[in-house]
C-alpha cells in the first residue's frame, strides 16, 4: 500500500500568509483605486507624476507584492488538489514561484529603477 | 412512487447502472427507509445497511437526490420523484447503497478518538465543571454516519491525507475536554497542509448532518489555537 505522507509542520503559517495577504491586497486595492477615480485620465504623464510620490510607489509595490503571495498559496492549493504525480506538481508549484517572484522584482524595478 | 435507484453487484460482472422502480406506497408519515425497505421486500438482491430505524445508529446514510441523508430519518413525502437514490460519494461502493467506510474509520482513527489523561485514576470519575462540560455541546453528539465527509470535495480529492469534518469535529471534541491532556499532540496531529487544512469552508458538512453539527466551525476552533500556538 502506499504510505500517505503528512506532517510538513507548515499548515498554519501558509494559512497566516494567506489571511494576512488577503488583508494588504484588499486595503492596498482599496485605497489604490479610490486613488485613481480622483484622476480625470490615466496616461503615462499622470502615471508617472503619481509614482514620484514614496507613499504610492510602496501601495503599488504591497499591492503586487501580497497579490503574488496570495496567488503562491492559492495555486499551490489548486496544485495540490488536482495534481497528483508529485514531479509535476513540483514543476508546476516552480514555475508558479518563478512567474509570482519574477513579476515582484519587476515591479520593484519599474517603481525604482534608474528612470523612476 | 417513482425511484432511480444505483445498482452494482461486483459478482455478476456488469458495469453500476440506474433501475428505475415504481413503488405502491402512501408517503404520509413514512420515511425513506420504510420505502427502501418495500423495495428490497420486492426484491431481495437490493442491499443497504439499516439498524436502529430512527437516526441514532448511523448506518443508513445513503445519497437521495443528490444530498446525504439518513434514509430513516428523512421524510417520503419532502423527496422530489424519481427519487435517485446512490451510495455515499466518495467511498468505494461494495454493492447497491453499501459504501466501504473504511477510508472514513481511518481518519476517525487517526485522531486518537479516546481520552488521553496519564495522571492516576481517581477514586470515582473524572470530574467535570458544568462550564467544562458544556464546551463538549455540539462535539460529541455525532453519530459517524459519513454523511458530512463524504459530501465534501476536499475528502473526495484527499481521502488518505485530509481528516474530513466528521474527525475534525471529533478531534475537536477531545480537544475541548478539560479531561483530555494530550491537545499539544493532538495539534501536531492536525498541523500541516493536508490533514486540517484542506477544508475551504465550503460547509457542505454543516449542510447535510442529520444531527445538525457544525464540523466547520469545530475546525475553525482548532485552527483558532493553532495559529494562538504559533503567534
Amino acid at each position: 500500500m502506499r504510505k500517505p505522507v503528512t506532517g510538513s509542520h507548515s499548515g498554519t503559517g501558509w494559512w497566516l500568509v494567506q489571511r494576512f495577504s488577503a488583508v494588504v491586497l484588499l486595503l492596498s486595492g482599496l485605497i489604490l483605486w479610490l486613488g485613481y477615480l480622483q484622476v480625470p485620465t490615466l496616461d503615462y504623464a499622470t502615471l508617472s507624476a503619481l509614482l514620484q510620490a514614496g507613499s504610492i510607489r510602496l501601495l503599488v509595490w504591497l499591492l503586487v507584492a501580497s497579490l503574488s503571495l496570495h496567488a503562491w498559496v492559492g495555486l499551490r492549493d489548486v496544485l495540490m488538489d488536482y495534481v497528483k504525480p508529485v514531479s509535476l506538481r513540483l514543476a508546476l508549484n516552480l514555475l508558479v514561484t518563478l512567474v509570482l517572484l519574477l513579476c515582484t522584482v519587476w515591479t520593484t524595478a519599474i517603481l525604482w529603477g534608474a528612470h523612476g | 412512487m417513482k425511484f432511480r435507484l444505483y445498482r452494482y453487484d461486483p459478482e455478476s460482472g456488469e458495469k453500476p447502472f440506474m433501475q428505475e422502480v415504481e413503488l405502491d406506497i402512501d408517503p404520509a408519515g413514512k420515511m425513506l427507509l420504510d420505502a427502501l425497505l418495500e423495495l428490497k421486500a420486492g426484491d431481495d438482491t437490493l442491499a443497504f445497511r439499516r439498524s436502529c430505524r430512527e437516526g441514532v445508529c448511523g448506518s443508513d446514510a445513503v445519497n437521495a437526490n443528490g444530498r446525504n441523508v439518513l434514509a430513516c430519518v428523512t421524510p417520503l413525502s419532502g423527496l422530489k420523484e424519481p427519487i435517485e437514490i446512490r451510495p455515499l460519494p466518495g467511498l468505494p461502493v461494495i454493492r447497491d447503497f453499501v459504501v466501504d467506510m473504511e477510508p472514513f474509520y481511518r481518519q476517525y482513527r487517526s485522531i486518537k478518538p479516546w481520552l488521553v489523561n496519564d495522571e492516576p485514576e481517581p477514586e470515582r470519575e473524572r470530574l467535570q465543571t458544568p462550564e467544562e462540560r458544556a464546551e463538549l455541546e455540539g462535539a460529541y453528539e455525532c453519530i459517524l454516519c459519513g454523511a458530512c465527509t463524504s459530501s465534501c470535495p476536499s475528502f473526495w480529492w484527499h481521502p488518505d491525507r485530509f481528516v474530513g469534518p466528521s474527525g475534525l469535529l471529533q478531534a475537536w471534541r477531545f480537544i475541548a475536554d478539560s479531561r483530555d491532556q494530550a491537545t499539544e499532540e493532538r495539534l501536531d496531529n492536525l498541523e500541516d497542509a493536508y490533514r486540517l487544512y484542506r477544508c475551504r469552508g465550503i460547509m457542505n458538512c454543516v449542510e447535510v448532518c442529520p444531527k445538525g453539527l457544525n464540523p466547520t466551525e469545530a475546525i475553525g476552533k482548532i485552527r483558532e489555537l493553532l495559529v494562538k500556538r504559533k503567534v
